[in-house]
């Protein structure tokens, strides 16, 4: 007992710590921005785009076309100048920046924290308890780690190709945050008052598929360039897989797509503006397709084959360590929300109440609500990830090839012409 | 916004020029290979600069993400290696390197006369020149032909985009070009890629059936 | 026991008769031991013995093959028995003795293919060169070995051998310096051939002796030819600790906690089988008490040691849940054998003529029979989460099918054999202990495939619970008459007169067996373990070649090797 206690009063002891430090640096930074704010010259500009409504590109756009614009430039520099036309997709990578660390870090962190407590308390075990309180700063912790890990390049590695692979997977997982439509855009007379969308593209879905197409590169390369057979025999594994259920996956979005008559991820969301108007109703083989699909393309259990631990150790990423093979990691489980996310968004309602809006309280889907719809739809499919991890075990390669192409593109097709038909006849 | 236009695009031109020569002048199938990426990866983004983020992105995703990761697959999968690659490389290197200075005097050509003065206002041949210096570089020795659909796409995007030079194409009006106006082009694409299929498959078939024979005899 | 001896002794006669009648006068002068009958045979004259014995007496189980330096000379044992049910006359050994120099016999492995990695083993250890045997190489000891240690004239220096090792050059594989330039070393190595006129590569891939699924030190060299895996060779030997070496090296008592680390899922079965050989020889009589104290933690060992199993197949098939749940409730009896022994691995419990502990007051009770009234229900559970998934099924059912012929050709005992439909269990075969007091079944599958070896095992989970429930009838009945009865009387110093026999148990893995050679002094003069999971796993090149690579994981896994006693 003595023993047990003295080790709950040093937890509680490092928590105050963190708290502490926390605290101080917060404190720290809301002074350096004030006096610098009120040194530059920032603050009535920081008001205007307060007053205009809150975005955060509206606020970057904002403070450098209205403030860094209006400094006194060189003559010789004057092309150079801030304004409307080029700083839009400058702020866009900024959100991007902006979004990955405030969001994508964290919510990554503490995705592995939760698997790491549900998979536990399934198999019997308590998960993540020393550091911090219930273990919370456990995987803060393990990222600081591999951090500060030593860098390992294999000899005979491809250098280049070796240090290129994680970013080619990391970029693209980070760079889908940005269509993701977290709640609802508020446009009052055509202008936006807030909007809970990184970028309200167009055509976020092709986007999307777009963009993790491109990740298959960085894992074959990874695999490559490692020079592990090991490696080659996953990232070969990834790339067959991949490829294969990229065509199912996109077969089963159509639907969704072809009922909403739009690309437009943010679209489909409003579309579904209570249960009854979900697209899981018409398009739910759709949901089964892009459930397996998206399992599939996450490289997760059952179909967890390019990193088979009991066959190729830990397949492409088998020589990676440290802050590189973090990138990996940090890509795998950033894609499992994206995926997670693409689905509520497509079947699920997105952020939208499955409540009318007449509903007081639990029909409401703005601002702070919707985000809270979305999270909490989001994070039960995610749960759902972490519920089937737990429980099955992994297909062989030759049964998740024959179930990709002479099972699910099949359907796939089938289902795509069934709610075309039933879209025609419906009207 | 020509200043800003004309920073974006030269910054992206160069880079998807020396990707490209880099593409020609590694040593390696693979280093190749990714230099291709990065070349349809800037011209994407030159794209989305001109105004057709839909071109872009099937840009990206079907060179990019499809046919590049199936050449990558397969340059592993064959093993091709250095060693074999340099003896090689010499009597390929005169054919290849006249290949290129031939299609790029073409282009060039071809841009001296069409651009003739304003760039910023007429980017749909921009983007025209840059696709097809993107297909000139993929027709070389190991690296893929322009697929027709994507090159029709191109054409569809054109078309629709040139009543408002300088909007945004949407996907709407890309659907109606292709499936009214570009309609047979589109098909006759579509057929051929059937065509090649179903050739491989008959080129396959006596292999697979042979492969399969000597494995029965090996488990008997 | 002299009735025993007198009521065999006609069926060996009558089998020696119709040998002689067949093969001629080639057998020599019958001896008759406890358990075992057995001839003495000329090197010349085996290979024809052996086909007769194997084609016309049945004999289609080769158990093992032992070497003895008699100084004079070298014996070759081979131990011969029918499967699935012995013959009249039981097991049968052969013994060939050739001079020392030219220790050469001809091979038998074309008779049982089982004989392959024995006469390996026998070559590597005691220098015995088997004539035509296809691929006599060192199987436990490296390439560069020197000397055969178990001979009695070999001196074991350590410097010489060190320096020699050191200095020796290596083989092209083990040279890891010879990289390619700048390209990756996987594209200059591999085996080319022609295939329909494409020409492909095999990769040839090292599989251990670090890898999540060899379960231990195993290395099995590849060649894959894209997901297939054509050729299979096991490395064996990493853990190899020359125990038959070590044994001849310490008294009887001592050698028991060296067993201990042969099997080390099943320590209380090794144990026993040195203990019960020891007996043998020495014609010990035990209390009763001690038999059951002993059925009752090898019961309860075997259900520790095949929760091992059920949760790493589970891994290997890529279920992690299982595991940690078999983990769980072996936990419980690793408890139990901490209260009766003090250790959770290597028990060192059971001793010559009982065991070193009395069952703790209300054990049974609280301990044993609480768990019983628990674990049944556990078992089904962990069972359901396999058996009922149709991944699961997808990835065991028709695959890696052995027939009954090849597991009994190489010698394969224990669930192995089982699941291919020989029912045959030494516990029901030879009866030690008070096995045959007890009522059980012997479970056996149908199709020979990783589903049912999967099943065969949970099988005798079962089985193995209601055997602890008989014991634990057995201990209600008796437990106060006997308490503290747990030792039998031994002289003060346990030297068996000399002779030798054979004992074998039952453990999870199979047929453990000890044939034992007394000299009269305190220390065994050969102590040749026939060790289930060696035997076991010299199937699996056979049986892991043209099958795909997670199909070999699953096989590998169903085998369910430890590779202390693999390695011996």
């Amino acid at each position: 007992m003595a023993k047990g206690g003295t080790q709950t009063a040093r937890a509680e002891r490092d928590w105050t710590l963190v708290v502490v430090w926390i605290g101080i640096a917060a404190v720290v930074l809301l002074v350096v921005g004030v006096v610098l704010g009120r040194l530059s010259g920032a603050v009535p500009h920081l008001q205007a785009w307060w007053q205009a409504g809150p975005s955060l590109t509206g606020l970057v756009e904002h403070l450098l076309v209205n403030w860094v614009g209006a400094w006194n430039w060189p003559a010789s520099l004057a092309w150079l100048r801030p304004h409307a036309g080029w700083v839009a997709p400058v702020t866009a990578v900024l959100a991007w920046v902006v979004l990955i660390f405030l969001f994508m870090l964290p919510m990554v962190t503490y995705q592995i924290y939760a698997l790491r407590k549900v998979v536990g308390f399934m198999q019997a075990r308590v998960g993540p308890t020393q550091v911090g309180p219930w273990g919370l700063l456990q995987t803060p912790a393990d990222v600081l780690k591999l951090l500060t890990k030593e860098d390992v390049i294999p000899r005979h590695a491809d250098r280049i190709v070796f240090t290129i692979a994680p970013f080619l997977v990391l970029v693209p997982a980070s760079m889908a945050y940005l269509v993701i439509p977290f709640g609802n855009q508020q446009v009052v007379d055509g202008k936006v008052v807030y909007s809970l969308i990184g970028g309200d593209l167009n055509v976020g879905l092709l986007y999307l598929s777009a963009i993790s197409s491109v990740a298959v590169i960085g894992i074959i390369a990874a695999g490559w360039a490692s020079n592990n057979k090991y490696s080659l025999l996953g990232g070969m594994r990834s790339a067959a897989q991949l490829i294969t259920y990229e065509i199912p996956l996109t077969l089963a979005v159509v639907p969704s797509i072809l009922w909403v008559g739009s690309l437009n991820l943010n679209t489909i969301a409003q579309y579904q503006d209570h249960l009854g108007n979900w697209l899981v109703w018409p398009c739910f083989p759709g949901l089964i397709l892009f459930a397996i699909s998206a399992l599939s393309e996450l490289g997760h259990v059952p179909f967890d084959l390019p990193e088979a631990e009991s066959e190729l150790v830990s397949g492409y990423n088998v020589e990676y360590s440290g802050m590189k093979f973090a990138m990996f990691f940090l890509a795998e489980f950033s894609n499992a929300f994206i995926l997670s996310a693409l689905g509520v968004t497509l079947f699920l309602g997105g952020w939208q109440s499955p409540f009318p809006e007449s509903v007081p309280l639990l029909g409401w889907d703005h601002g702070i609500f919707a985000v809270g719809w979305f999270f909490l739809k989001t994070l039960s499919c995610v749960f759902f990830l972490f519920w089937l991890r737990a429980t099955l075990p992994r297909l062989r390669i030759d049964q998740l090839m024959s179930l990709g192409w002479k099972i699910l593109i099949p359907v796939g097709l089938l289902n795509v012409l069934l709610v075309a038909v039933l879209r025609v006849v419906l009207g | 916004m020509t200043t800003g236009f004309a920073i974006c695009f030269l910054v992206l031109a160069a880079v998807a020029l020396a990707a490209a020569a880099k593409m020609i002048f590694s040593h390696h199938p693979v280093h190749s290979a990714l230099y291709l990426v990065l070349n349809l990866c800037a011209s994407a983004l030159i794209y989305v600069l001109l105004g057709a983020p839909f071109i872009a992105i099937v840009q990206v995703a079907v060179y990019a993400g499809a046919i590049m990761v199936l050449f990558l697959f397969i340059i592993m999968y064959l093993n091709l290696g250095l060693a074999q690659d340099v003896a090689d490389a010499r009597s390929r290197r005169a054919t290849a390197l006249a290949t290129a200075g031939l299609l790029a005097v073409l282009l060039l050509a071809g841009g001296v006369v069409r651009w003739s003065g304003d760039l910023a206002g007429r980017p749909q041949q921009v983007a025209a020149g840059q696709q097809a210096l993107a297909a000139g570089q993929a027709g070389l020795p190991g690296a893929p032909a322009a697929t027709p659909d994507a090159q029709a796409a191109l054409q569809a995007a054109r078309a629709a985009a040139q009543p408002q030079p300088g909007q945004a194409v949407t996907v709407e009006q890309i659907g109606v070009a292709l499936f009214s106006r570009y309609a047979l082009p589109f098909e006759v694409a579509s057929l051929l890629i059937l065509v090649a299929m179903i050739g491989a498959l008959v080129i396959a078939r006596p292999q697979l059936q042979r492969e399969s024979a000597l494995r029965k005899e090996v488990s008997s | 026991m002299s009735m025993t001896e007198q009521a065999v002794a006609t069926p060996l006669d009558e089998l020696l008769a119709r040998c002689r009648a067949a093969c001629g006068e080639l057998l020599g002068e019958p001896v008759q031991r406890a358990a075992i009958s057995e001839c003495s045979v000329a090197a010349s004259d085996l290979r024809r013995v052996a086909q007769w014995l194997r084609d016309e007496a049945g004999y289609n189980y080769l158990a093992l093959i032992g070497g003895i330096d008699r100084l004079a000379q070298l014996e070759v044992v081979y131990l011969l028995d029918r499967l699935p049910a012995p013959t009249p006359t039981g097991r049968l050994a052969l013994r060939v003795a050739v001079p020392r120099e030219a220790a050469v016999v001809p091979t038998v492995s074309d008779l049982w293919p089982a004989a392959d990695w024995h006469e390996r083993e026998c070559w590597d250890l005691l220098g015995v060169r088997f004539e035509g045997h296809p691929d006599l190489r060192r199987i436990l000891l490296p390439e560069y070995w020197q000397g055969f240690p178990l001979r009695k004239d070999y001196v074991y220096d350590s410097n010489t051998m060190v320096d020699e090792i050191l200095e020796r050059e290596l083989t092209p594989e083990e040279d890891h310096s010879a990289g390619a330039g700048d390209l990756p070393a996987i594209f200059t190595e591999g085996h080319r051939r022609d295939h329909d006129g494409l020409v492909t590569e095999d990769i040839a891939i090292n599989m251990g002796p670090q890898h999540p699924s060899t379960h231990g030190v195993l290395r099995l060299r590849l060649s894959l030819d894209g997901e297939y895996v054509r050729n299979v060779d096991p490395d064996l030997g990493f853990l190899h600790r020359s125990f038959e070496k070590l044994a001849e090296l310490k008294t009887y008592v001592n050698g028991i906690p060296l067993t201990d680390r042969w099997d080390y899922l099943d320590a209380m079965g090794n144990n026993l089988i040195h203990c019960l050989v020891t007996e043998q020889l020495m014609g010990l009589e035990l209390p009763e008490r001690a038999h059951w104290i002993r059925m009752l933690v090898l019961e309860l060992n075997r259900l520790a040691s095949h929760l091992v199993f059920v949760g790493t197949y589970g891994l290997d098939v890529g279920a992690a849940t299982p595991f940690l749940h078999c983990f769980r409730d072996r936990e419980m009896i690793l408890d139990m054998f901490e209260l009766l022994c003090g250790a959770r691995l290597t028990y060192n419990y059971i001793r010559i003529g009982g065991v070193s502990a009395d069952l703790p007051r209300n054990f049974l009770a609280d301990r044993v029979e609480s768990f019983l009234d628990y674990f049944p229900a556990r078992l089904t559970e962990v069972d359901n989460l396999l058996t009922g998934n149709e991944v699961f099924r997808q990835r065991t059912i028709g695959v890696g099918v052995w027939s009954a012929a090849d597991c009994i050709g190489y010698g394969l005992t224990g669930p192995l054999l089982r699941a291919s439909g020989v029912r045959r269990d030494v516990r029901k075969a030879y009866p030690y202990a008070r096995y045959d007091q007890l009522t059980f079944e012997v479970p056996v599958g149908e199709r020979g495939d990783c589903m049912d070896r999967y099943l065969v095992r949970v099988a005798e989970m079962h089985q193995s619970i209601s055997l602890l429930r008989q014991i634990c009838a057995w201990f209600r009945e008796h437990d106060a008459a006997t308490r503290g009865d747990f030792q039998g009387r031994l002289p003060k110093s346990i030297k068996p007169p000399a002779s030798e026999t054979y004992t074998a148990i039952e453990t999870p893995r199979g047929e453990l067996g000890i044939w034992m050679v007394s000299d009269g002094s305190e220390q065994p003069y050969r102590c040749k373990i026939r060790r289930p999971s060696f035997c076991n796993l010299s199937l699996f090149p056979k049986v892991g070649s043209d099958q795909k690579v997670a199909d070999l994981i699953a096989i590998l896994g169903t085998t369910d090797i430890v590779m202390g006693e693999v390695d011996g």
